[in-house]
């Protein structure tokens, strides 16, 4: 097994050693060292897709312990899917801020440690592990949060932070508990050791994986612990706002390795239950939420609250096509997400003093009404780019499955008042107001057309991106038929 | 071929936007477009010889599966010669309508994106993508209706067509999967196959009704019909492509497109004509009282559209028939009619009927042109609106499905005719006679030469079809009307003279009883008066302002801010899923046996317990809570001793010492004193919950402390020494068996102390001078005797954390206690000695301490590599060297090594981030 | 003994909970670190109770379960690092708005 694995982990950690040095004070030098960390990040990744692509699942064996007693790595297309949004994503922010005349000090090393921990949690196949980089990513979210502190800023991040320590200690009780009666950390080996354990002791273990799917929950979003997300993503910069697109998705992640991993166990019962509520929950309070946004980054933030529950929802009919319909979901509504934050951030810079409220304030030039009219559809779910792959594949394959069509109706319900909220919102920013051009906005242009151009060759070269959705989902154990 | 037929307005949109010459505009708009008919032309004349229709089939998205199909036949190509005919017409008058090049650019990308959209519309053959081009030309309607955004009733009747047909493309959608679902594909040809099938299954009325309230929402069919009166704020040329030919007849297409699917049964032959009949109606009606001439047109569009969809509904080959050709006489006279009405605004300034008197003397031409089109759509003799008129009203004759009402159908077709022929005799009468134009801003004249030619064409056709039906669209009407029935045509004759039948006395009847209506028309229109006017789209506003009102009264509901309701719902959800399972959990019938009880442990835990109650208690006092707290862990760090866990004991110790420091330094921020916030039902609830949750984390906790279970513990146990050098096997683990959570864990407080020190920034260093209590703070300088007692344990200390850091791999100690050690005693250094002593820039070598560790743990972990072994794979041998002796050298050494300084360079700069705010160094009079 | 121990980790936490639902950032901080105190004895006793012996190699009959004890240390150190970022902000928090106070009530007048 190559020593490949642990480049998205340790590339991201020298960068923001690097970074930390003296020698990286001049902006040059730290864009200079950003980028090189970035886009080795993303072609080390292509070795890792390929292993995993040709040889199945790959693990790593960390000091080279054997399997249930040391931590193990573990390679497979699903967290090589989830690994290249992270890092495209990482890239996108970078590149935004290419001409920004000054950068808020640590922002760059806090980001790269984010990245660090997200690849973690995507690579770990050890559950105390996972919660390791859990806590990596989510001190580096802390802080990336209020990387520069205002009022609004500080206040929507207290409650963040303090909720998620309360899950982290919800997660340490699930791991002591799962400790306890399965004897082991590894997921596989865990999996195997509770569904073995005798009938009295099945309620402990779902007590246990309730508890674990609380804290993803948590961290996807899901009703009603969703309350903390559309404040935090609305109030941060919205540049920090794209790169947290994917941190929604780190709980879907979590959520799709757990039921993937233990799923055809009968101790996994209440835990389905328990997603299908939250996440059904989640995309309807979205769908109200949406239209009563007083700003371009709150509709936003409701949209990514609305699509975290979407995923969760689909996923709770335990359905091998709709599981790999949520992957492909997760990749574009990531990418869609982070798009729509970078022009908010435009929007903000451009419009003054009104910044991205919804008031009348000053008219948006044409070509950034073509940006909006391009996004808007993009988080509809409608063409001309990937985002609608996503959306009528999560639809074709949910009438496939018994009560599919409970997923069709609020994913419509959802859309409609998507499109509700984003024709009131166009209508005022783009058709309403001054059109004074007087602000010099630094270009967001190069950022956005990368994501844009990515989300295009998603749905150029769909077939291939659908096939390796549906292959990382066909390779879960739930779905192998493994007892 | 065919897909050039498909891009032909792609073609047009890429060289309109690309090219920059205005000049050019026209040709390049055109040239796509009439790529477009040309090929239709071709494509029909095939057609009609018999010869097979192409497909397109794009292999993508097969996974879904789903695959991008396009087809030709009679209905399709039809629909093809509107969009591209009307469309190249409309492009050209579009030219002169809007003098701006920029706008007039604009236009154009718009309207042939539109067509782009429809195009795809209406060849798709398969039923989703079919939703998807709906979705795209409401959209396309929305950014064209809203085009003049300066107006806000462009903006508002955009919105309110967007969320009318955007709604309607949902429930569309909705009705599309069903149906697909029923035939268990969503290709068209599978799906037209299996007609008989799906409507003996029950879900067939759930498809009905959601397709149809799709389409009625498009086809502007009552009682959706309201969004196409206020789409009039659209420019013209828009009004005369969208808002008659094409747009509207889009849900039209899709019932056409269904019909062998959907039709056929009682449900639909009701649903179907009753609201045509009502749409008819309702529409002939109003658009007798409108005074905007684009209103009247609108209105009498809608009443059209309610004429087709009744033929649909009669669900008779023959009816199929009429509707289509009637479809096909409405869009020619409409557009005709539009393109007038745009006229007469460019010239005169106003659309107002009240204004707009007596054009006939100003520009006759256009004058002329427009009568024969209003002819044609009030019916007249000799035209084209009065054959498929007829075809109609000899329809409504041969029905029997209403029993004895059936008389009722034809009676309500006469007066339809009778409100049609009013209405067109006042766009005759009153635009172009009744006296003289009042109060208009400039003099009327014809327009520009160029402008009439799409006009005339549409007029001469009009003639044309009227006279010679067979010739004109007799082909192109069969095979259309075969497609769509996808059966044999029933027997029809086009002709202008079918002699003296019912059908003709009707139409005399409508002819005679429309002139007599207008000619009372004051009277009518002084009844009309008298009904209250709705401004329906300003109901339509504040409704979605009143719902959004609503759900943003019920946001604190949906999204709580506080943290403290946060909190209360994970716990209580947390309580709800988790209580279910408890009490079916079954205590083991066979306990392994008890630990004996032992006096001393209890007496700590006891107290433990009781302290908890005092940091209640007083909780808001700081410095109290702060010390029951601290009691607590020292009891933690008690129980770690008793029960075996040396290692935690010291770490424990270490880390309450620090985090004291910690608060202590913080607490200088935050108010002594409080009062409390919480009243007594509050506290409560709250003390339900954490009673709650305390009993069952207790509960889980006494489960695990009586399970017996295997763990992987043995194996630790055994390998420590022999395959990781050390007897400490806790220790063993931290650095190596899982040497990569602590690898992690460094990095944790790495990025705190990052995290912190960014937080820190350029906060305002504030200088308290009361506490809360209002005691003023005294600046007495620290105790001598604190000084030189410092002095003393800082040396100790080290000496004290070098020793913990080497005997760590065997005994109890390593890298995080020792670390610990070392910061915390620096410190309590700093404290005594006054932080007036450490230059800010000393961050700096906290930073560089704490890469410095992280880099070391990095690399040794990477040094594995060079030996082929996994990443931390760890290394260890004996030396022997004179004086020494024997030791042991490990990289796990050099790896806690990294561990020790990663803590020392993360606690000191987190401590001292702190400490600095606190300074004295730059005081500033603070606010709090 | 394993009675009392569990009731002690009840208690903690109830404590814990208690003081997290208040609305001043300085009980949720108190409120923290007593639930912090209730993980690590809970992941503790997740290795079962073990007087009186150790985990040296050599030095005991037997041994107690070393890997709940590695689990805690680790959970010790994330945790001072998390109360400390906690505190941080809540004296950033308190700075900027002048008020330790959490409930919403302030929040609404300023938007007011």
């Amino acid at each position: 097994m190559s020593h490949w694995v642990l480049a998205p982990i340790l590339l991201p950690l020298v960068g923001a050693l690097i970074l930390l040095l003296p020698f990286c004070q001049s902006l040059r030098r730290q864009h200079l060292v950003m980028g090189v960390t970035l886009l080795s990040c993303l072609v080390s990744l292509q070795p890792l897709a390929r292993q995993a692509l040709w040889l199945g699942e790959q693990r790593y064996l960390l000091g080279n312990w054997p399997e249930p007693f040391g931590i193990v790595l573990q390679v497979d297309l699903l967290s090589c899917l989830f690994i290249f949004t992270s890092s495209v994503l990482a890239v996108a922010v970078w590149v935004s801020l290419w001409r920004q005349s000054r950068v808020p000090p640590y922002s760059f090393p806090l980001l790269l440690m984010l990245l660090m921990g997200i690849h973690g949690a995507f690579l770990t196949a050890d559950l105390f592990n996972l919660f390791v980089f859990f806590e990596i990513l989510l001190m580096a979210s802390y802080g990336l949060a209020v990387v520069t502190p205002t009022r609004m800023r500080l206040k929507a991040a207290f409650p963040y932070v303090v909720v998620n320590l309360v899950g982290s200690a919800v997660f340490l009780l699930a791991l002591a508990l799962l400790y306890a009666l399965a004897g082991s950390l590894n997921w596989r080996e865990m999996g195997q050791a509770l569904a073995h354990l005798p009938a009295t002791q099945q309620p402990l273990a779902q007590v246990a994986v309730v508890l674990l799917v609380m804290v993803f929950a948590l961290k996807a979003a899901l009703f009603p612990l969703h309350a903390w997300l559309v404040p935090l993503y609305s109030h941060i910069n919205p540049r920090v706002a794209a790169m947290f697109a994917v941190m929604s998705k780190i709980g879907i992640y979590a959520l799709i390795r757990l039921y993937g991993e233990w799923g055809q166990h009968a101790f996994m019962l209440p835990a389905w239950w328990l997603l299908a509520v939250g996440g059904f929950a989640s995309m309807l309070i979205a769908a109200l939420l949406v239209v009563t946004a007083k700003d371009l980054q709150q509709l936003v933030s409701c949209l990514v609250l609305m699509s975290a529950g979407t995923m969760a929802a689909a996923l709770a009919y335990a359905d091998q096509a709709l599981m790999a319909a949520v992957v492909f979901y997760a990749l574009q509504a990531s990418l869609t997400a982070a798009l729509a934050y970078l022009a908010v951030d435009w929007v903000q810079q451009f419009r003054g003093r009104s910044a991205d409220r919804l008031v009348v304030g000053v008219r948006l030039p044409p070509a950034a009404v073509r940006w909006f009219l391009l996004i808007s559809l993009a988080l509809v779910g409608m063409p001309p780019v990937a985002s609608f792959v996503g959306k009528i594949w999560l639809v074709i394959a949910a009438m496939d499955v018994p009560h599919g069509g409970w997923l069709v109706l609020c994913l419509l319900l959802g859309s409609g008042m998507s499109l509700l909220a984003l024709a009131r919102a166009g209508s005022v920013l783009c058709w309403q107001g001054t059109a004074e051009h007087k602000t010099r906005v630094s270009s967001h242009g190069w950022a956005m057309a990368w994501l844009l151009g990515l989300l295009m060759y998603l749905l150029l070269d769909a077939d291939r991106w659908l096939l390796w959705c549906q292959q990382a989902v066909a390779a879960l154990p739930m779905f192998q038929g493994v007892p | 071929m065919l897909s050039l037929l498909l891009g032909a307005p792609l073609l047009s949109l890429l060289w309109v936007s690309w090219q920059r010459s205005e000049r050019w505009l026209l040709p390049t708009s055109l040239l796509g477009p009439g790529l477009g008919l040309g090929l239709t032309l071709w494509y029909i004349w095939q057609y009609i010889d018999g010869l097979t229709m192409p497909r397109l089939a794009i292999d993508w998205l097969t996974i879904i599966p789903w695959q991008l199909q396009f087809q030709l036949d009679g209905l399709v190509l039809l629909f093809l010669l509107l969009i591209y005919g009307i469309g190249c017409l409309v492009l050209f008058y579009a030219r002169f309508y809007l003098s701006k090049p920029a706008e007039l650019r604009k236009l154009q990308q718009l309207l042939l994106g539109f067509m782009l959209a429809m195009v795809g519309l209406v060849t798709s053959a398969h039923l989703i993508q079919m939703w998807f081009f709906w979705e795209l030309t409401s959209l396309c309607s929305f950014l064209l209706v809203g085009f003049k955004s300066n107006y806000q009733a462009a903006r508002r009747g955009a919105r309110f067509a967007l969320i009318i047909t955007g709604s309607g493309g949902l429930a569309l959608l909705a009705g599309l999967l069903l149906l697909g679902q029923l035939a268990g594909s969503y290709e068209l040809t599978e799906v037209l196959a299996k007609a008989g099938e799906i409507q003996n299954t029950p879900g067939y009325l759930a498809a009905l009704l959601l397709i149809l309230v799709g389409a009625f929402s498009k086809s502007a069919q009552f009682p959706f019909h309201l969004w196409l009166p206020n789409a009039m704020a659209a420019p013209t040329p828009v009004s005369a492509y969208l808002h008659s030919a094409t747009l509207v007849k889009a849900g039209i297409f899709v019932m056409l497109r269904l019909y062998p699917v959907l039709a056929g049964t009682d449900w639909w032959f009701s649903i179907v004509s009753l609201t045509g009949l009502t749409t008819l109606l309702v529409g002939a009606y109003f658009a007798l009282f409108q005074h905007d001439i684009k209103g009247l047109l609108a209105y009498s569009t809608i009443s059209h559209l309610g004429l087709i969809t009744l033929l649909l509904g009669l669900d008779s080959p023959l009816a199929c028939v009429a509707a289509i050709f009637h479809l096909i006489n409405h869009a020619v006279f409409k557009a005709s009619l539009f393109m007038a009405a745009g006229i007469i605004d460019h010239e005169t300034g106003s659309r107002d009927m009240r204004k707009i008197n007596g054009l006939w003397r100003y520009m006759p031409v256009t004058a002329a042109l427009a009568m024969v089109s209003a002819s044609a759509m009030a019916g007249v003799p000799l035209l084209n609106g009065f054959l498929s008129k007829e075809m109609f009203f000899t329809e409504t004759l041969h029905q029997g499905v209403f029993g004895s009402f059936s008389w009722l159908l034809p009676a309500v077709a006469t007066l339809a005719g009778v409100l049609s022929v009013a209405y067109s005799s006042r766009f005759v009468h009153d635009i172009f006679f009744n006296g003289e134009p009042v109060g208009l801003e400039r003099t009327p004249h014809e327009p520009p030469r160029f402008m009439r030619v799409p006009m005339e064409l549409l007029v001469a056709l009009c003639i044309g079809i009227g006279l010679l039906p067979q010739w004109f669209v007799g082909d192109v009407l069969s095979v259309a009307a075969q497609a769509a029935l996808q059966g044999p045509l029933p027997d029809y004759s086009l002709a202008l003279w079918h002699g003296f039948n019912f059908p003709l006395l009707m139409s005399v009847l409508a002819f005679i009883g429309g002139l007599v209506l207008y000619s009372l028309r004051r009277q009518l229109f002084l009844f009309h008066a008298g009904f209250e006017p709705k401004a329906v789209l300003g109901l339509f506003e504040t409704g979605v302002d009143w719902l959004i009102a609503q759900l943003t009264k019920l946001r604190p509901w949906l999204q709580y801010q506080t943290l403290g309701s946060m909190l209360a719902v994970l716990w209580l959800w947390v309580l709800l899923w988790v209580v279910g399972p408890l009490a079916t959990w079954q205590h083991p019938s066979i306990l392994p046996e008890p630990l004996a009880f032992e006096p001393l442990m209890a007496m700590t835990m006891l107290c433990m317990m009781l302290c908890c109650g005092l940091v209640i208690y007083w909780h808001r006092q700081r410095l109290v809570a702060l010390l029951m707290l601290s009691v607590i862990g020292l009891g933690v760090c008690l129980l770690f001793v008793r029960y075996s866990a040396p290692d935690l004991a010291i770490t424990q110790l270490a880390v309450e010492i620090a985090t004291a420091v910690l608060f202590l330094l913080g607490l200088y921020f935050l108010p002594e004193r409080s009062t409390s916030l919480t009243s007594p039902p509050q506290f409560t609830r709250h003390l339900l919950i954490a009673t709650a949750v305390g009993v069952v984390v207790g509960m889980l906790a006494y489960a695990m402390l009586t399970l017996e279970q295997g763990s992987v513990a043995g194996f630790f146990l055994s390998h420590a020494k022999t395959d990781g050098g050390g007897t400490n096997v806790v220790n063993v683990i931290l650095v190596d068996f899982r040497g990569f959570d602590t690898f992690g864990e460094i990095t944790v407080l790495a990025i705190t102390a990052l995290a912190i020190a960014s937080l820190l920034r350029g906060m305002p260093r504030l200088k308290i001078t009361k506490d809360g209590m209002g005691h003023p703070y005294t600046l007495a300088p620290q105790s001598l005797l604190l000084r030189v007692m410092s002095s003393w344990v800082l040396p100790i200390a080290l000496v004290l954390s070098a020793y913990l850091f080497f005997r760590g791999h065997n005994l109890p100690g390593g890298g995080f206690v020792a670390g610990l050690v070392t910061a915390i005693a620096i410190v309590l250094h700093y404290i005594a000695q006054g932080a007036e002593q450490v230059p800010v820039t000393w961050q700096r070598r906290y930073q560089w301490l704490l890469l410095l560790g992280l880099a070391l743990a990095t690399v040794t972990g990477a040094a594995s590599w060079w030996f082929e072994r996994p990443f931390l794979t760890s290394w260890f041998d004996y030396l022997t060297l004179p004086l020494i002796g024997t030791f042991e050298l490990a990289s796990a050494i050099a790896f806690d090594l990294g561990v020790y300084l990663t803590v020392v360079g993360s606690t000191l700069l987190m401590l001292m981030s702190l400490g600095l705010i606190t300074t004295r160094r730059h005081p500033r009079e603070g606010g709090l | 003994m394993e009675l009392l121990f569990a009731s002690l980790i009840g208690v903690l936490t109830a404590s814990g909970v208690l003081l997290l639902l208040r609305k001043r950032s300085y009980s949720v901080l108190l409120g923290l670190t007593l639930l912090s105190y209730a993980v690590n004895l809970f992941i503790f006793a997740s290795g079962g109770l073990t007087p009186g012996q150790g985990t040296i190699l050599g030095q005991t009959q037997q041994y107690a379960d070393p890997l709940p004890q590695a689990l805690v240390l680790t959970a010790i150190v994330i945790g001072f690092a998390m109360t400390a970022f906690a505190l941080v902000l809540a004296i950033r928090l308190r700075v900027v708005r002048g008020t330790d106070r959490l409930d919403d009530t302030e929040l609404e007048r300023e938007e007011s």
